[in-house]
């Protein structure tokens, strides 16, 4: 069975993803209260990294 | 019934009805994995109540994200390229569920206490299902634990509501009263052909009709409990 083209390299993609996502969550959660700042920029990078996953412009993506 | 396990490797060799049958299930898993944040993504975590929920939101659909890749990945194996979801407009979507989106924070956490709810079935049916890869994913805990979460912060954000009383409990019914019967409607006809074929093939488990009436036990208790009104189960129903 031949897998569907660009299989791979959408997982892999998507891989990238959602460890950037994690790691932005986990960084900020522990320090909501006392840095604020760094919970905004953590929202906003995560914001624009599914915005991106929304806007599923895969052509792009694999580029 | 099939009671046999088929590996990937051997997927071709498989009944045609067979094939078409997981490839359309993996592509509708697929759609209804990403639906979710394409739902509230938008209005949502910018609006989040405080910091700590918008991140919470974030972490939600980074693992709905996570479950859309791993369905893609095995429908990809088989050859079916479901990347076309990615940029689907939400009216487009399998699921009338998710063809609107969330604009109120009392809607999303209905969404996660009811339709996440309904995704929690949907993976159960594939426990032990047939197709070797899939039940491998399902059984894997992570992907069942993390929807079980989406559920429990849906769950006890809606009985929050419910508890303040007053207009913050006339908002949460409302809600309510809205995903209610879009989760009934999930489940499909009850006198579906291709649900009984699911089951021939050991796709699936369970008919329709069992799922819905399990599921809608499990909710109307969890409702009562909160001090909600049960909704009209036929009020605004599209399959019966």
């Amino acid at each position: 069975m031949q897998p569907a083209p660009n299989t791979e390299a959408l997982d892999e993609h998507l891989r990238v993803v959602i460890q950037a996502l994690h790691g932005a969550v986990s960084r900020a959660m522990p320090h909501v209260k006392d840095d604020p700042k760094t919970a905004e920029k953590a929202i906003a990078d995560c914001k624009e990294i599914l915005d991106e996953v929304i806007e599923g412009n895969v052509s792009e993506w694999l580029k | 019934m099939f009671n046999g396990k088929v590996e990937e490797k051997d997927f071709e060799k498989q009944d045609p009805e067979y094939q078409d049958l997981l490839r359309r299930v993996l592509a509708i898993q697929a759609d209804c994995e990403i639906g979710g944040p394409n739902l509230y993504v938008k209005n949502i975590l910018p609006t989040a109540p405080s910091k700590v929920d918008q991140l919470i939101v974030a972490r939600t659909a980074a693992e709905e994200v996570d479950h859309f890749r791993k369905m893609a990945k095995l429908a990809g194996d088989i050859g079916v390229d479901v990347s076309y979801v990615l940029n689907w407009p939400n009216e487009k979507r399998y699921v009338e569920a998710f063809r609107g989106s969330i604009k109120t924070w009392e809607d999303y956490a209905v969404f996660g206490f009811l339709i996440d709810r309904v995704g929690r079935y949907q993976l159960e049916e594939f426990i032990d299902c047939s197709y070797a890869p899939l039940d491998r994913v399902v059984q894997d805990s992570q992907v069942i634990r993390e929807e079980e979460g989406h559920i429990d912060f849906g769950t006890n954000k809606t009985a929050e509501y419910a508890a303040k009383g007053g207009e913050s409990k006339d908002r949460i019914q409302k809600a309510v009263d809205y995903w209610y019967v879009k989760g009934l409607d999930m489940f499909g006809r009850t006198e579906s052909y291709r649900s009984e074929r699911y089951r021939q093939w050991g796709l699936k488990r369970r008919t329709n009709a069992e799922a819905r009436e399990q599921y809608r036990q499990e909710c109307n208790a969890l409702i009562e409990k909160m001090g909600l009104d049960i909704p009209d189960p036929n009020k605004g129903r599209l399959y019966f």
